[in-house]
């Protein structure tokens, strides 16, 4: 019986489409991913030693600058947090624990500081497209005619939320555009377009160079099914030190545009836009 | 990091088609949900690699979240609001008739996500009532009434198949 219900199932999986799946996206999702949990790991212990001072503060009667007087709590609301500003040129875009970003206080912003942003959620999207429009204003970039951050109905559920992650809206459906600055050398580089398996040069991929002497990769991944969508990546060593990855795709679906939306030459703007340095 | 890559990107390479196959039955006979299955997969697998792949335990990791993964999105309000049965556009209907592979889909489409899982964990992915209670955390007399469960509804499905679905149109 059993042989008959696999040769059902069988018959089930017949005629599948081609795979779609893009090994090196894949690969960037996992190490986002993997960068998230070591985020959350040194944030959790953060929070421990944090509680455990505090609290033995408290048992010892704050046995330093203790004070008779208690003053009362800060009210609670998430709507107090501060807006992120306009940011300065050299902060750093997001907190890392693979290398060390910045010494600089501005480290302190809510956004690039905050050690456990919601992944998946409509705030997270808001706060994140705040912070990248921010950064694009700050750099005299704005979002070509047709494209716009989304704000109505952003929440999303996505592996592939990056360091910054927003939904923008076009007028042939969605897309998603992601940024993720890091420190050049703090982990493999996507730089060259060969295969990190074989060192085979890899297919719809450029490596060229910028003015100022920045190593540049574009990579485009083209579906192999309807509606999937074409997948757009730029990455740039720059030399300030920073590499900067922007990423144009979609998810599936009716809502989803299939097509890139964003030109190569604004990609690389963004990639370039000094907000993003690590320091 | 290099070697996690190259070693991933290996696996990836090896068992991202069989995955998808898995992914597909679990998500009730729907490609695209399949391969965002195993994408989701891979990432918390790539996160995990040093400790799956020295302990041998990829595959059953991948089974895990795979299925937890199919589950949970078939909890989704969302998808409950979709008709799984109509979002097949790279398969189509016959003019002529309703193919088999799309009855079986549809069939599959229609059983719950946890009789769905535990059918193709058990017959497809052959793994035995124990192994399967422990990947789903629950009894081996659960796994043996819902594959049973399972078998008898797609059977019926099958059986009645061609009305039932032409008449769902």
């Amino acid at each position: 019986m059993t042989d008959d219900v696999r040769d059902l199932l069988a018959l089930a999986v017949r005629d599948e489409p081609p795979l779609a799946l893009d090994r090196d996206v894949v690969i960037a999702d996992g190490r986002r991913a993997l960068r998230r949990r070591r985020t959350v790991a040194v944030g959790g212990v953060a929070a421990v030693v944090a509680v455990a001072v505090i609290g033995t503060t408290a048992l010892t009667g704050g046995a330093y600058n203790r004070s008779d007087t208690i003053q009362p709590a800060a009210p609670v609301s998430t709507t107090d947090r501060p807006r992120a500003p306009a940011p300065p040129t050299d902060a750093p875009l997001t907190t890392t624990t693979r290398a060390p970003l910045s010494s600089n206080p501005l480290s302190s912003n809510p956004l690039s500081s905050n050690p456990l942003p919601p992944q998946t959620t409509t705030t997270k999207h808001l706060d994140d497209l705040a912070r990248i429009e921010d950064l694009m204003r700050a750099g005299n970039l704005a979002w070509p005619t047709g494209v716009s951050g989304k704000r109505d109905g952003g929440g999303y559920t996505s592996t592939t939320s990056g360091v910054l992650a927003a939904r923008l809206r076009t007028d042939t459906g969605d897309r998603w555009f992601t940024i993720d600055a890091y420190k050049t050398g703090s982990r493999q580089s996507t730089i060259r377009c060969l295969s990190a398996q074989d060192g085979k040069p890899l297919p719809n991929c450029a490596e060229t160079r910028g003015p100022d002497g920045s190593g540049r990769r574009v990579s485009i991944a083209y579906p192999t099914q309807p509606l999937s969508p074409v997948v757009v990546m730029v990455t740039v060593e720059r030399v300030d030190g920073t590499t900067v990855e922007v990423l144009d795709t979609a998810g599936v679906g009716p809502e989803w545009r299939s097509p890139q939306a964003l030109s190569i030459d604004f990609l690389f703007a963004v990639a370039m836009l000094k907000g993003l340095a690590t320091g | 990091m290099p070697d996690r890559d190259a070693e991933f990107g290996e696996y990836l390479d090896s068992r991202a088609v069989v995955m998808r196959r898995t992914a597909f039955l679990l998500s009730g006979g729907d490609w695209h949900r399949a391969e965002d299955l195993v994408q989701t997969t891979l990432a918390k697998i790539y996160v995990a690699w040093p400790r799956l792949n020295r302990d041998g335990s990829v595959d059953a990791y991948a089974r895990k979240v795979m299925v937890r993964a199919a589950i949970d999105d078939s909890r989704r309000a969302f998808r409950r609001r979709e008709s799984v049965v109509e979002s097949l556009p790279e398969i189509g209907v016959a003019p002529s008739g309703v193919d088999d592979a799309v009855d079986v889909r549809r069939a599959l489409a229609r059983l719950p996500a946890g009789q769905r899982a535990v059918v193709v964990l058990r017959y497809w992915e052959d793994l035995s009532v124990a192994e399967t209670a422990q990947m789903l955390g629950k009894s081996e007399g659960t796994i043996k009434s819902q594959a049973s469960k399972g078998l008898a509804a797609l059977r019926e499905l099958l059986a009645n198949g061609r009305v039932l679905f032409e008449g769902q149109r």
